[in-house]
């Protein structure tokens, strides 16, 4: 029975193994979270462990907040800060979107439809 | 990492694969290594004979004749199962045979969204993340909603998670809510069962109820497979408890029905071909016989052999 053995051999080592051959392949075994830009601000407007889980919540809310509700203020819950709503908002310290925002949503699969619409650092920077 | 988060986060994985890899490459080659007495192949189709017997283009792979058509009926009891299509239950009163295909439904609705659901989990394990398993995740997401009562950062439902989950719930209620199937459900059919279903609820709970950090649970996957697991993760109970259904289930496909995925492959009633009138099947068991010839024959029986042929019977078979 050589040729169903041979079948599940290569299913088994193409699907079981796969991932280890192509991230060695690739020189990306065992890659850990890559390193993000530095933002530019002292603080972001709510903690930044919150903030990287907890961004996309926040991002939605906003965006509920300003196109349909038509608020344009918002005061941090962990400083009390008044903040602009706004991406620009988010600009002022995280310049680029290479850098910063595809890093982790590239290492996890993630992608977010924000840029279908809104503009990001680096189009700015190119019809400034 | 606490104690309990390595044991169930690096040592069980990791034991589990061990055991799902030895447990089915052994069982792998102990099945390639079984003895075939007969070619008992299954048909429903005219077999090839003579050329003057018509066959229609189906008939070459409901009684396949050739390697490549043999191949072509396994690929469609793969991917379609085309075998549970042609299900039928008995109606008593009637005496016909009637379609049953709700079982070909769900089953192959959850073999296909399990096959999806892997890919997509690809993106924990390939880094970077092909192009591939994003688009079947987009493809797959394709219903985007937005509801302020329910979890915020839902973007898309994911279709095949919740087929995976209905197809389930079918399976299970086939066996308890059936008379038939409930008298020949056994224990390890419920387990193989529930394990999935724990599986399932537990995604599902982190896709869509109770997020997890998916950076942290990608980096202790690339940990995982670089054979240098990371010891600063805080990972949530919930993905804890994930992972532990899967190890459980991993550990447990060795020795279960689960291994059909690779017996289907050893099927002697699928993975031969229909040709015993054309190719004689030689079955290994059989001991080498001695042949007698004529004069050894002769030797023994020489005195009643002599009296039939002095009666006038011809007793020396002719020459061939």
């Amino acid at each position: 029975m050589r040729a169903p053995l041979i079948a599940v051999l290569l299913i088994f080592i193409g699907f079981f193994f796969f991932p280890y051959f192509y991230n060695t392949a690739v020189g990306q075994l065992g890659a850990s979270l890559p390193e993000l830009q530095k933002p530019l601000g002292e603080q972001c407007i709510e903690d930044p462990n919150w903030m990287s889980e907890n961004h996309m919540v926040l991002l939605k809310d906003w965006r509920d907040n300003v196109i349909r509700k038509g608020i344009r203020t918002y005061i941090s819950d962990t400083y009390g800060t008044e903040y602009n709503i706004s991406t620009y908002t988010c600009f002022e310290c995280h310049t680029s979107k290479a850098e910063f925002c595809d890093k982790c949503h590239a290492y996890t699969g993630v992608k977010p439809n924000c840029w279908d619409c809104h503009v990001y650092p680096e189009l700015l920077e190119q019809y400034k | 990492m606490s104690f309990l988060g390595t044991l169930v986060g690096v040592v069980i994985p990791y034991v589990a694969a061990f055991i799902f890899v030895v447990g089915v490459l052994y069982r792998v080659f102990q099945w390639s290594k079984c003895a075939v007495p007969f070619n008992i192949t299954t048909t429903s189709g005219q077999q090839y004979s003579l050329p003057w017997l018509n066959r229609t283009f189906m008939d070459r792979f409901d009684s396949p004749y050739t390697g490549w058509e043999t191949a072509v009926r396994m690929l469609m009891e793969v991917f379609l199962f085309r075998s549970l299509w042609k299900n039928v239950r008995y109606e008593l009163p009637g005496q016909t045979a009637v379609s049953t295909k709700w079982l070909w439904l769900f089953g192959l609705m959850f073999h296909w969204s399990l096959l999806t659901v892997l890919i997509r989990h690809f993106r924990f394990f390939l880094e970077p993340v092909p192009w591939f398993v994003t688009a079947i995740t987009r493809l797959d997401g394709f219903i985007e909603v937005h509801l302020s009562w329910f979890q915020p950062h839902v973007v898309n439902i994911m279709v095949t998670g919740l087929l995976l989950l209905i197809a389930l719930l079918y399976l299970l209620i086939r066996r308890i809510a059936f008379p038939k199937e409930r008298t020949f459900s056994l224990p390890s059919d419920y387990i193989a069962l529930f394990l999935l279903l724990g599986v399932v609820v537990t995604g599902l709970l982190m896709r869509y109820v109770i997020p997890v950090n998916v950076t942290e649970v990608k980096m202790l996957a690339q940990g995982l497979l670089a054979f240098n697991p990371p010891s600063n993760l805080d990972l949530h109970w919930l993905f804890m408890l994930h992972l532990l259904f899967v190890s459980t289930l991993l550990a447990y496909f060795p020795f279960s029905k689960l291994m059909h995925s690779a017996g289907i492959f050893f099927s002697p009633t699928r993975n031969m071909p229909n040709n015993p009138r054309a190719k004689r099947h030689i079955n290994p068991w059989n001991y080498p016989v001695k042949g007698v010839d004529w004069d050894e024959f002769y030797e023994n029986f020489k005195d009643d052999l002599d009296e039939l042929e002095n009666m006038g019977y011809v007793v020396k078979p002719e020459e061939v």
